[in-house]
C-alpha cells in the first residue's frame, strides 16, 4: 500500500466543477480534466465535530477530500456509502471500509477549546494491513488557519500514499489582466485566498519567488519605462533595484537568495547579469550581440539556463555562474525553444517549445538524455513553472477568447485547468514549498 | 508538527496583520503602480489603489501639429515588420525618412520608439525582440542626421497588443514600432 506508486497507461477523464465562494477578487476556478486511472481508493471521514461549535465552512475533511480528488491521484469513497464513522482509530472495523474498497483511511476531530481556538486531531490507516500511517494533534488552531491546516494534512495524506512531497499548501504568482488594468496576485494553489500584490495600468510581467517563498521580483512599468523591483508579501513593501537604460527584465531568484539573475540590455545588447542583492553590484554573466535573456539557476546555483538567438533562432544555453563558455541545451528539439524552468532535482527543464508548424507548446527536456517530450497541445502556451516536488508543470494557455492557467503532471498524465472568470491569466509562478 | 503549525500560524497572523494598514510601507520608491497587502484574504476591499503609471513625465504632442511639410504622411507614426524580424521593409523607407528629417532638423524634438510584437513565443524574449524593432528604427534616424539623445526605445514586447485575436490578421498588425513624440 504504502510502496503503491502509479504506473498507468490509459486516461481517466473526470470532471469535477467545483465553484468556490467569491470573494473581492476572483478566486481561480479549478477544473480536473485528466486524472490517473489506477487511482488511490482512500476513505475520508467526516471529521467529528465538538458540540459547542463549528470550525469551519467547508470542514477539514471537505478541504482535504477536494485536494486529493484535485490531485488526480485519489478515488474518494461518497460519503453517502459510509455505514459508521469513527474518529479513533481503536473505533475503526477495517473489514467494513474494505468492503467499500477503500485501502485508505482518514479519519479526525475537531474540538472547540477556546472560543476562535481548536484542537485538530488526525490519524490515516492502511486498511489492508490494519494499522496506522500517520497521525498529529494540533493545538488551539484558529478559525483563520483551518484552512491552510487542512492543506498541511493533505501534504501528509499525499506523502504517505504516493511517495511523493504534497503542493497543496504552496501558493502560485500570476498576472490577471482586466479591462488594461494589469494585478500582480498570489492565490492559495486551490485558488483561494487571492491577495493582490501590485496594480498598475501598464504591464506587469516575470514574478520570480524568493527561495523562502517570502518575497517576489517582477517587472513593472516606472515612468513608462520597465524596472526590475523586489516586494515582500507580508508587509507590500517594495524596492526598485534595477532601472537602467533599455530592458530591465526576466528576473531569477537564486537558490541561495542572495541574487538576482536578470536580463539587462544598457550596454547595447540583451545580456544576462547578476545582482547581489544587498549591495545591487552587478556582473555581466554573457557578453553576446544577440539576445540573451530569461536567466534559470540550476538547483545548485552553479549554472544558469537561458534563452539566446545568437545560432539564428532563440534556444537554450548553459553557462557557469562565473562566466565563461557556453554551451547549447536544445539540440534536435526543435526551430524554438525558450523561457526555460528548471525542476527542483535539476534534471529536467520545461520550455517553450515549436517543433515545426503547429504554433508554441510546453516541452520538457531530459538533460540527461537530451531529449524533449512535447507536455501541452496548444498553440500558444507558455510561461512554463515546476512545481516545488517537481511533479506538475503550471503554464499559461490562450485559447479562443481566454488565457487561462493549466497544470500537466511531468507523465502527461495528471492534467488540470484554473480559469478565472472574467480575466485574462498568465505568467504563472510556483512558490516554493512553505518554510 | 505542532512547531511546524506553529510556524504557518505566525505567518498567517503576518499576513492579516498587513491587511489592516493599506499605506504601502517604507522603502517604496515609486508609485508607477500601488502595492497592495492582504486585506483581500478576508473578502474586505482591496487595499490596491490606482497606479500613476501612465504619467511619463512628458506631455506628448499629436504629430500632425509637426510642420515641415510632411502633410502626406502626417499618421503614419507606426512601422510594421515580419514574424521574429526586425529589419524595416523598403515600404517604410518613407515614413522613416520624414521623422527622420524633422528630427535632424529640430534639435529639441524628442521620440519614443516603442518596440511591440505579437503574442507568439515567450514574453522575456519577445521584449527583447521588440527593443530590436526599435533600435532598428533608431539607427535609421541616426543615419538620417537625428541625434542619439533625441532617441528613446522603449520595448514592450507582446504587452501591449493593439489588436486582440489569435491569427495573422491581429498579429500583424502588432508587430510594429510607433513613434511617439515627447516634445516637439
Amino acid at each position: 500500500m504504502v510502496d503503491r506508486r502509479l504506473g498507468v497507461t490509459k486516461k481517466l477523464v473526470f470532471l469535477v466543477a467545483m465553484l468556490w465562494q467569491v470573494g473581492v477578487l476572483a478566486e481561480l476556478r479549478i477544473d480536473i480534466t485528466q486524472g490517473v486511472e489506477s487511482a488511490i481508493p482512500i476513505a475520508v471521514l467526516p471529521f467529528a465535530q465538538s458540540a459547542q461549535g463549528t470550525s469551519a465552512e467547508p470542514g477539514i475533511d471537505q478541504l482535504v477530500t477536494a485536494d486529493l480528488q484535485r490531485s488526480g491521484w485519489f478515488a474518494l469513497t461518497p460519503v453517502e456509502s459510509m455505514l459508521n464513522r469513527p474518529y479513533k482509530s481503536e473505533d475503526v472495523d477495517y473489514r467494513d471500509w474494505r468492503l467499500l474498497g477503500a485501502e485508505a483511511v482518514l479519519i479526525g476531530q475537531v474540538e472547540m477549546v477556546a472560543p476562535d481556538r481548536f484542537d485538530v486531531r488526525f490519524e490515516l490507516l492502511d486498511a489492508v494491513k490494519q494499522q496506522r500511517l500517520a497521525g498529529a494533534r494540533y493545538s488551539s488552531v484558529a478559525k483563520s488557519e483551518m484552512r491552510r491546516l487542512a492543506h498541511v494534512i493533505a501534504d501528509q495524506v499525499f506523502r504517505q500514499l504516493t511517495g511523493i512531497d504534497g503542493i497543496f499548501s504552496t501558493r502560485i504568482a500570476y498576472v490577471t489582466t482586466t479591462n488594461g488594468r494589469h494585478e500582480l496576485q498570489v492565490a492559495d494553489i486551490d485558488g483561494y485566498n487571492p491577495v493582490g500584490v501590485l496594480t498598475s495600468p501598464e504591464p506587469i510581467m516575470s514574478p520570480s519567488w524568493s527561495a523562502n517563498g517570502r518575497e517576489l521580483a517582477y517587472v513593472a512599468f516606472d515612468q513608462g519605462r520597465p524596472a526590475v523591483f523586489v516586494q515582500e508579501l507580508s508587509t507590500g513593501k517594495r524596492r526598485k533595484v534595477a532601472q537602467f537604460r533599455g530592458i530591465n527584465g526576466a528576473p531569477s531568484w537564486s537558490p541561495n537568495g542572495q541574487e538576482l539573475a536578470l536580463t539587462l540590455s544598457k550596454d547595447g545588447s540583451p545580456d544576462i547579469y547578476i545582482m547581489q542583492l544587498a549591495t545591487g553590484k552587478l556582473t555581466r554573466l554573457t557578453d553576446h550581440y544577440a539576445i540573451d535573456t530569461e536567466p534559470a539557476w540550476s538547483p545548485d546555483g552553479q549554472q544558469l539556463y537561458f534563452t539566446s538567438d545568437r545560432g539564428g533562432k532563440p534556444q537554450i544555453y548553459r553557462i557557469s555562474r562565473h562566466g565563461g563558455a557556453t554551451t547549447r541545451v536544445t539540440i534536435n528539439m526543435g526551430k524554438y525553444n525558450a523561457d526555460a524552468s528548471v525542476s527542483p532535482d535539476g534534471k529536467y527543464l520545461a520550455v517553450v517549445n515549436n517543433s515545426g508548424q503547429n504554433g508554441y507548446q510546453i516541452g520538457l527536456v531530459d538533460l540527461q538524455a537530451s531529449q524533449l517530450t512535447p507536455l501541452s497541445s496548444g498553440r500558444l502556451d507558455e510561461s512554463p513553472s515546476f512545481s516545488p516536488n517537481g511533479r506538475l508543470i503550471i503554464y499559461t494557455r490562450t485559447q479562443a477568447n481566454s488565457e487561462s492557467l493549466a497544470v500537466v503532471s511531468i507523465d502527461a498524465k495528471v492534467r488540470q485547468q484554473l480559469a478565472l472568470q472574467q480575466a485574462k491569466v498568465r505568467e504563472p509562478a510556483w512558490s516554493p514549498f512553505s518554510q | 508538527m505542532i512547531k511546524n503549525l506553529t510556524l504557518i500560524s505566525a505567518l498567517f497572523a503576518g499576513v492579516l496583520l498587513a491587511g489592516c494598514s493599506t499605506t504601502t510601507g517604507p522603502g517604496v520608491d515609486s508609485d508607477a503602480g500601488s502595492t497592495a497587502t492582504g486585506s483581500d484574504v478576508y473578502g474586505s476591499s482591496s487595499a490596491a489603489t490606482s497606479g500613476t503609471g501612465m504619467d511619463t513625465g512628458f506631455s506628448s504632442l499629436p504629430l500632425d501639429s509637426i510642420g515641415g511639410g510632411a502633410g502626406g504622411e502626417i499618421g503614419s507614426k507606426t512601422i510594421y515588420f515580419d514574424f521574429d524580424s526586425y529589419h524595416i521593409q523598403a515600404e517604410y523607407q518613407p515614413v522613416v525618412a520624414v521623422h527622420a528629417a524633422y528630427l535632424a532638423s529640430n534639435p529639441t524634438a524628442r521620440v519614443n520608439l516603442q518596440g511591440h510584437t505579437d503574442e507568439r513565443g515567450s514574453r522575456e524574449y519577445n521584449m527583447a525582440l521588440g527593443e530590436r524593432r526599435g533600435d532598428s528604427v533608431a539607427n535609421l534616424f541616426l543615419a538620417a542626421g537625428a541625434a542619439d539623445n533625441q532617441l528613446y526605445t522603449v520595448a514592450y514586447g507582446e504587452e501591449s497588443p493593439v489588436a486582440d485575436c489569435h491569427d495573422e490578421t491581429c498579429w500583424s498588425q502588432n508587430r510594429r514600432v510607433v513613434i511617439e513624440y515627447t516634445a516637439q
